[in-house]
């Protein structure tokens, strides 16, 4: 089992440890709802650090990420990232993941941490044998620090170009005087950074973040607060809404996928998904009341039944909410019951995202 | 560290008994381990419970666990306060917290159950 190299730190905190993907993480520091209402109402930092990152650099690394990835990688300028999916030769998601370009045929790469193993497998299978794929996970950190007071933190703790990085670009600089290269993206439906490090600075980054950010009201957060935020705002989780046997067209995925940018693997299929209409659909479910839906629980709908992927308590909608797949001639605002612990219950159909921010 | 005036089942829930009258919740070790607690599910007034069986669940923000009655008998009354504000069975676990009260049938099913003593012995070897 491998453990975050901030593992002492977070038990200092406090926080309940578990095992996720083969690491033990943070699950929560005392409170999960506490830290939900801070991400979304001042700053919570995330160490994130079991996820992958990868970086392909080389002659041809383009045309190569090209035919391997779904969405228009030539679109990039220096700087700029996108999220993309992977997929197999039919159709179905390998993995899900950002993609920056750092320059000419030089790319960084954020993947799961559940398939960082196999994703490697499968680019190197891919790439000409000028390209070369260097795995910098195990030496390094990734922090995410989200809401809407992470601009401020961040620029308060140094990393002056935080406010006028744009939405998924990347930017180099310094947090406690240690250098990092940060992304304005996350997986909480908040603004914010992810920000690589060394391993060694990890603990003076996290440790001031969490100083310098008391005037802020931030808090520490686990992956119970994580789940809850990605699942409010509906971002897919591999294993969950997407895995290698959903399409991104099931997935309500398209705006990522390119159909016009040439050849890539599982193109065909996708495009044939789409001429033909989906079977079924990803949409998200408003319940009546406190009752948590869970995954793989049944949905009962009046265009047939379905199954639940996600399913939690929203302390920021104030009931249970689901995403569920279901078949493609439902609509939002219908009634559905899922059966959560053998007891039928109400809910509402709602298009996804079930929560977006308020955008300034 | 535990109240030595109710109790306790392996499974983590308290009972405390007057007058014929089971009262019911999860321990502090219980509401520790599971974290915010977000949903409760209970039995409506008037309906049988039986020891060791599910009476009810309770949802965390991660899961969903069962609820096992220390006791047999008839539900008199549930705790309302609890369907608005679960939290209360984080806060006070023995106290605001309590689930339901059990008009008992058997009282000497209580022997089975373990004092504070042995409730703590039993979560130190968990």
């Amino acid at each position: 089992m491998k453990t975050p190299v901030l593992n002492e730190v977070h038990k200092r905190s406090g926080a309940k440890i578990a095992e996720f993907a083969g690491w033990m993480l943070p699950i929560d520091y005392g409170s999960a709802i506490k830290e939900i209402n801070a991400v979304r109402t001042a700053v919570g930092l995330f160490d994130v650090s079991h996820m992958g990152r990868l970086f392909v650099k080389g002659p041809g690394a383009l045309e190569a990420l090209q035919k391997l990835l779904t969405n228009d990688l030539s679109k990039l300028i220096d700087g700029g990232g996108q999220y993309t999916l992977m997929c197999n030769p039919s159709g179905g998601v390998i993995d899900d993941l950002i993609i920056f370009r750092r320059g000419e045929d030089d790319f960084y790469v954020v993947v799961n941490a559940s398939n960082l193993e196999k994703d490697k497998e499968w680019i190197i299978k891919h790439l000409p044998e000028s390209v070369i794929l260097t795995d910098k996970s195990p030496e390094t950190a990734l922090i995410a620090v989200q809401g809407p007071a992470a601009i401020d933190l961040l620029v308060k703790t140094g990393l002056t170009a935080a406010s006028e990085t744009k939405r998924f670009h990347m930017v180099t600089g310094q947090v406690a005087g240690r250098d990092v290269l940060a992304t304005r993206t996350g997986y909480t439906g908040e603004d914010g950074f992810e920000i690589a490090c060394k391993n060694e600075d990890a603990e003076a980054i996290w440790t001031t973040l969490i100083s310098e950010g008391e005037e802020f009201g931030v808090a520490p957060c686990g992956l119970a607060a994580r789940d809850v935020l990605r699942t409010e705002a509906c971002l897919p989780l591999y294993g969950h809404e997407i895995d290698d046997t959903i399409t991104p067209v099931e997935a309500g995925l398209m705006r990522w996928v390119n159909l016009d940018k040439g050849e890539f693997i599982g193109r065909e299929p996708i495009a044939k998904m789409l001429d033909e209409g989906l079977k079924r659909k990803l949409i998200g479910i408003l319940m009546e009341g406190r009752v948590p839906p869970r995954a793989e629980d049944k949905v009962v709908s009046s265009a047939g039944e379905g199954v639940v992927t996600s399913g939690t308590f929203s302390p920021t909608l104030g009931c249970g909410i689901a995403m569920a797949y279901l078949p493609s001639g439902v609509e939002e605002g219908q009634q559905v019951d899922v059966i959560i612990h053998g007891k039928p219950r109400p809910g509402t159909l709602k298009n996804v995202p079930l929560y977006s921010r308020k955008k300034k | 560290m535990y109240p030595d005036d109710v109790k306790y089942t392996e499974s983590h829930e308290w009972v405390r008994v007057a007058d014929g009258l089971a009262t019911i919740g999860i321990t502090d070790y219980a509401q520790e381990e599971l974290g915010d607690i977000v949903n409760v599910e209970l039995p409506e007034p008037g309906t049988v419970v039986r020891a060791h069986e599910a009476f009810g669940s309770v949802d965390s923000v991660k899961a969903v666990s069962d609820l096992l009655s220390p006791v047999t008998g008839e539900v008199v009354e549930v705790n309302e306060d609890l369907e608005g504000s679960p939290e209360l069975i984080n806060q006070e676990p023995y106290g605001t917290g309590w689930l339901i009260i059990v008009r008992m049938d058997d009282t000497s099913e209580l022997n089975e159950l373990m004092d504070s003593e042995a409730y703590e012995r039993f979560v130190e070897a968990e």
